[in-house]
């Protein structure tokens, strides 16, 4: 250090005085501005809720948007909408960094050399409207509209908006489209809809790589449908398989996973629907399609490891299930393995009767009204020179990248949109439109689901809705849109979508402002009309079911024996049009917890034959492009395939997502491949790339933090386990050394359902978006230092015997995973942690490389019981604080910042704490999370921070606190009515939004809680690392393994 | 022109000093009644200024208006509030309208300008404060505001460390969870 003399020092600390007495890094907080007039819904940290709609997928979930202090802080799913019922997925939580999202188009743009350097020039909106207008006068070829999926109001204003310039091109693009599934329901029912799935009755689902629990279609209500299946107790459990190439999330909550090729799912579909022929289980005669299936099943090889018999016992529970349904994707597919796939599986609904019953047409989903990719082609070949092109609230050119030249052939584009984007970029005018936040709208998911959108905070910027710059617009070229009503000009989109709310109000019978103001505090209306429309009948009369294996169109260069690709999104990123956000970023995706980037799953035998390992950069050369990206070993994908993420590798999406990952839909372009998605070329490129995963493995190492049982043990089992309860009953002075605990009026407890947990990370999403948790980047992520206090890790089942890596690598072909039945470690359930045990919790986080993989091998039936050997099955563990009852955190910190509170929470005060980090050392969970630096949101990200909740600073721990601000909210309501607080009213953010019910949340001192009687009676209860004496006080309920059903009336 | 005789003098100068004794005690008295006057009346000193010279003595002990009429957030909200220019327009359209300071105040509240009033009790960030359970409680204002109705321009009364909390909280035998206060 080095000397520092006297004028040293008082240079310094004049220095010092001078920055403290300015207030460096410190808020204005020297004046009180009150506004100028009352206003009731702005009443200074009186939080708000707004009804709406989620716009963040075709999903249409109900939203509530909590606003505080004028802002928006946080969006939660609508308890009364039918859809989600008050959970939301980890992407409509983040519809608010889309509105605060610092690089959100601002302002109306002009670009003069679209290609090359453009040259933009900013113009106000009514300059702009007049410029464009004059070309809308003067366009000598056709106008196209090409949007993101709009129904209600929106969508008549953009056809009106066509019909005024003698056009009908309108498109609605989206990236998924499920043409598959509705050409299927084309060819067999003549109704090329997407119908509404209904899961919550289903007593048995059969998913073809739909991945219903995270992507496809409504997550959020399959999700919801899941966890009422998985409660165990009331009726019968369900059963769930899952037919594909890859252990996504849904797969992983399968009972039953079937690991196929990318086309093999076609055979198992039409194997079952021989079965179900045979059998003679058919409510529906499809008799007449019983040749073309046996000719079918001739041709199609079945997947290895699967047998007759359990095709059989598959199609009997099925058939036989109260309720049961076929589901297909996956969402980006169009090949036509995909399609055959999707006629299977509606053939299977159809057979079964399932039609009208779990499957209804009579309400197709919005989805239905997109455009197809013939279609999309179809306007993209017909756009000349002289047309204009309105591009709104999509971004084709990164879903369909090889449409950019075909666009940039119009004339003039015109982009409405909220995000900078690949679109934006292309585009000569670029007009900023409002968040679906901030907008007026509505949106109507599945037919006579009428859900509205109104505007939850003020404008942000000089925005302006999409409806009122289309009326702007043809009003501008002379050409004013009239309401159907009046027959007179619109004047804004508020009227058109009054005029049409009107209508659904008259037709509803209600007076119609009264029914425009209930519709505004429902989020909507759902009037089912009943089932006007005909019956479903088969009109398909032969079937030509086959996969081919012969590639037609792979590029050249592609080796015949070049792997299936097969593209999947995952529950956050979706298709990429959330990508922009620092949540969505940093939450892990649920199977491989990488963060920051995507990744090329390989599994490890084709991995040898490319000689790669983890971390090497793959080239993949697809039918239209290619792509470069790391490798991850797994033997969770089929070796015959490489699996790639959709969502990430934009090129103009801001700051946040500029160059993470590589993009997939670059792989698609071209023609209909004959499998799922063609097959690729791969190459390996010589160099590597780190991908970065907050969990670097998914083994538990015999610590038995996920614990599983079996369906027979739980209904036998009479006493549940011995835990110790976090209460002053569970005190033992021969046990424990810190002294008994008290709790006055409460003790605050959590269960955990591991049974219904589907991983989504909306829990995740919530967390961060309550507690102001910092978003770190990826760099950080990489150094281990996120700030999630809740984290939902992947675990798998069995557990290996730790090997050195050599032995490992050595024999790497399944083995290893499946000698652990026999492995000492795996004694009886909670039995303890064994010193072997112990010894093997690794002392810091392991490199990749040093980790034994456990490995299994293709074809294999994850069934339980079924003679097959057990498969390493993939569950989730989500994990906050514990909230000890003889918490190590507390003990070891010098300055009392983490005590003890009188409601049982691990209490942690920042403004005690001197970042000493002996907390987080001393904690066996590892959910304390440290401040390495001084979290910044950049404005205006920045207003979503929740004034409930200190932003905490550099130096600091933190960690979850069960929510204590809404805990304090509902104690002090109590308190107020004078009145006890009641069982199930206090819901932390994670417990709030989970789809699947996961969360149970209440006092442990109150003996009727739904808490205490599951903490106290269940038998599936342990606690994590339970042995260990700290008395948590999330109590975990073991994951079920169901013994495959075999159809057979018991 | 110095007077020459020496009585004469004398005299003058006596009746000089006496002049000025007298000037100065007076002056020190009316000093002290001045002084008396302001601690009579302004017991906790002046506050700093505030763009319109609101008097809260004026309002609460001449007019004797409740608090809760313009800090209507204090009894369900965790914020008193501070009303906006349009209370006080209520009265001030009918009484004193042509006063500069409520000239000014009209002002503001035609042109949707609000009033940015100097902060006198603050809190620091990292403590949640709630009105509605304090006052609900039945805790006086002036508990921690001190006797805001003899003061014209609002002064801090208490400075708000955590001493000054956790006393009452021990007087009151309430909780001492950091989580109360802290999260």
């Amino acid at each position: 250090m080095p000397d520092i003399t006297r004028r040293t020092f008082l240079q310094l600390a004049a220095g010092g005085s001078v920055a403290l007495a300015v207030g460096v890094g410190t808020k204005d907080y020297t004046h009180l501005v009150a506004p100028t007039h009352f206003s009731q819904d702005n009443r200074p940290e009186v939080p708000n809720t707004y009804v709406t709609t989620c716009r963040e997928c075709p999903a249409g979930c109900g939203m509530h948007v909590t606003h505080a202090n004028g802002r928006v802080i946080k969006c939660e799913g609508n308890p009364q909408w039918p859809i989600n019922a008050g959970a939301l997925c980890p992407r409509g939580q983040s519809a608010l960094q889309r509105l605060y999202d610092p690089q959100r188009l601002t302002q109306v743009r002009r670009y003069t050399q679209p290609e090359g350097p453009a040259k933009a020039e900013t113009l106000g909106w009514a300059k702009a409207m007049a410029e464009i207008g004059l070309v809308l006068k003067s366009v000598k070829g056709r106008v196209t509209v090409i949007s993101g999926l709009e129904t209600g109001a929106l969508a008549e204003v953009m056809q009106a908006f066509l019909a005024a310039f003698n056009s009908d091109r309108l498109v609605f693009h989206e990236a998924f489209n499920y043409q598959p599934l509705r050409e299927a329901h084309q060819q067999l029912f003549g109704q090329p809809v997407v119908p509404h799935y209904r899961l919550e009755e289903c007593e048995c689902v059969i998913s073809f790589g739909a991945d219903f629990l995270e992507s496809w279609l409504s997550p959020v209500e399959f999700g919801r449908a899941y966890g009422r299946m998985r409660s165990l107790g009331s009726g019968p459990t369900g059963w769930v398989t899952y037919v594909g190439p890859r252990l996504s999330q849904t797969a992983s909550c399968a009972d039953e996973f079937i690991l196929t090729r990318s086309g093999e799912d076609l055979c198992v579909a039409v194997a079952l629907l021989r079965s179900l022929l045979r059998q003679k289980l058919t409510k529906n005669d499809i008799a007449l399609l019983a040749p073309s299936l046996e000719s079918a099943c001739e041709k199609l090889p079945m997947p290895e490891g699967l047998d007759q018999k359990r095709i059989d016992e598959l199609a009997r529970t099925f058939a036989t299930a109260k309720a049961s349904v076929a589901l297909a994707g996956p969402v980006a597919a169009s090949g036509r393995c995909s399609r055959h796939t999707a006629m299977a599986a509606g053939l299977l609904n159809y057979a079964c009767g399932r039609i009208g019953q779990t499957v209804d047409f009579a309400h197709p989903h919005a989805i239905s009204r997109t455009a197809s990719r013939e279609n999309f082609q179809s306007v993209l070949t017909r756009i000349i020179s002289s047309d204009v092109l309105v591009i709104a609230n999509c971004n084709p050119v990164y879903t369909w990248p090889s449409c950019r030249h075909e666009l940039r052939r119009a004339d003039k584009i015109i982009y409405l949109g909220c995000d900078a984007n690949e679109t934006s970029e292309i585009a000569d005018w670029v007009l900023p439109v409002d968040s679906p936040l901030e907008a007026w709208g509505d949106y109507e998911p599945y037919e006579d689901f009428n859900a509205l959108v109104q505007p939850t905070m003020s404008r942000l910027h000089d925005t302006w809705l999409t409806g009122d710059a289309l009326l702007a617009l043809a009003q501008a070229a002379d050409k004013p849109l009239p309401l159907r009503k009046t027959n007179k000009p619109a004047g804004n989109f508020h009227d058109w979508l009054r005029n049409r709310w009107d209508e659904l109000g008259h037709k509803a019978g209600a007076d119609a402002e009264q029914f425009w103001q209930d519709s505004l505090r429902a989020g909507g209306l759902v009037a089912p009309t009943g089932s006007s429309t005909p019956p479903v009948k088969l009109v398909a009369t032969s079937l030509d079911f086959r996969i081919s294996a012969e590639p037609t169109t792979a590029p050249a260069s592609a080796p015949v024996d070049g792997p299936e690709l097969w593209l999947y999104a995952n529950s956050l990123l979706h298709d990429g049009r959330v990508a922009n956000r620092g949540w969505i970023q940093e939450i892990p995706d649920p199977i491989s917890q990488i963060v920051w980037g995507n990744w090329i799953d390989i599994h490890p035998q084709r991995a040898r034959q490319l000689g790669v390992r983890d971390f090497d950069v793959l080239e993949l050369q697809g039918p239209g492009g290619q792509l470069e990206l790391p490798v991850r070993l797994t033997s969770q994908v089929h070796p015959d395939c490489v699996a790639v993420m959709l969502g990430q590798g934009h090129t103009a999406v801001g700051m946040t997502t500029a160059r993470r990952g590589a993009n997939g839909f670059a792989l698609l372009m071209g023609g209909r491949p004959e499998g799922g998605f063609g097959r690729v070329a791969v190459r390996k490129m010589g160099q590597r790339s780190q991908w970065i995963a907050t969990a670097p493995t998914q083994e538990q190492f015999g610590r038995k933090l996920l614990q599983w049982d079996e369906l027979g043990a739980v209904q036998s089992r009479k006493e549940p386990e011995e835990i110790r309860l976090p209460l002053p009953e569970g005190y033992d002075a021969k046990r424990d050394l810190y002294p008994k605990r008290n709790y006055k009026l409460h003790r605050w407890a959590m269960v955990v359902d591991l049974n219904k947990c589907i991983g989504c990370g909306a829990c995740v999403a919530a967390c961060y978006a309550e507690n102001n948790i910092a978003v770190m980047g990826a760099v950080n992520c990489a150094d281990g230092r996120e700030m999630a206090w809740l984290k939902v890790v992947p675990y798998r089942r069995d557990e290996p015997v730790a090997q050195p890596p050599s032995a490992v690598a050595a024999d790497d072909s399944g083995r290893v995973g499946r000698a652990s039945s026999a492995s000492p470690t795996t004694g009886a359930p909670g039995a303890g942690l064994s010193e072997s045990g112990r010894a093997l919790r690794p002392a810091s986080r392991p490199t990749l490389q040093e980790l034994p993989r456990v490995e299994f091998p293709p074809g294999a039936v994850a069934a339980a019981s079924s003679g097959h050997a057990p498969l390493p099955r993939v569950g989730f563990l989500p994990l906050p604080c514990q909230q000890c009852d003889a918490a190590p955190c507390e003990p070891v910190c010098p300055v009392f910042a983490a005590v003890h509170n009188e409601e049982g929470l691990n209490a942690q005060v920042y403004n005690r704490c001197i970042g000493t980090r002996y907390c987080s050392n001393n904690c066996p969970y590892k959910v304390r999370r440290f401040n390495w630096f001084d979290a910044s949101w950049q404005p205006p990200l920045d207003w979503q921070l929740n004034p409930d909740v200190s932003v905490r600073c550099r130096g600091v721990m933190e960690k979850c606190t069960f929510c204590i601000q809404r805990i304090h909210r509902v104690e002090r309501q109590a308190k107020l009515e004078g009145r006890a607080v009641r069982d199930g009213e206090v819901a932390p953010a994670c417990v709030q939004t989970c789809p699947a019910g996961v969360y149970t949340f209440g006092d442990l001192l109150d003996p009727n809680s739904a808490v205490s009687k599951l903490t106290r009676n269940d038998v599936r209860r342990y606690q994590v690392l339970g042995d260990l004496n700290t008395k948590p006080a999330v109590t975990y309920l073991r994951k079920v393994i169901i013994p495959p059903p075999t159809g057979d009336k018991a | 022109m110095t007077p020459t005789d020496p009585e004469l003098a004398r005299k003058l100068a006596r009746s000089q000093r006496r002049w000025v004794v007298s000037l100065a005690v007076t002056a020190l008295l009316m000093l002290a009644a001045a002084a008396w006057g302001y601690y009579r009346y302004y017991p906790d000193q002046v506050g700093p200024a505030q763009p319109i010279s609101f008097s809260h003595h004026v309002h609460a002990t001449n007019k004797q208006l409740s608090c809760v009429m313009c800090h209507t957030g204090v009894a369900d909200t965790p914020r008193a509030g501070i009303p906006p220019v349009e209370t006080c327009m209520l009265c001030h359209t009918q009484v004193i309208i042509t006063h500069p300071e409520i000239r000014k105040l009209r002002d503001h509240f035609e042109h949707g300008q609000p009033v940015q009033w100097v902060r006198v009790n603050d809190l620091p960030e990292i403590c949640f404060f709630n009105h509605q359970v304090h006052v609900n409680r039945g805790i006086d204002c002036s508990r921690c505001h001190g006797d805001v109705k003899t003061m014209d321009r609002v002064t801090l009364a208490h400075k708000f460390q955590m001493g000054f909390c956790i006393q009452c909280h021990r007087d009151y035998n309430v909780s001492h969870d950091c989580l109360t206060c802290h999260r």
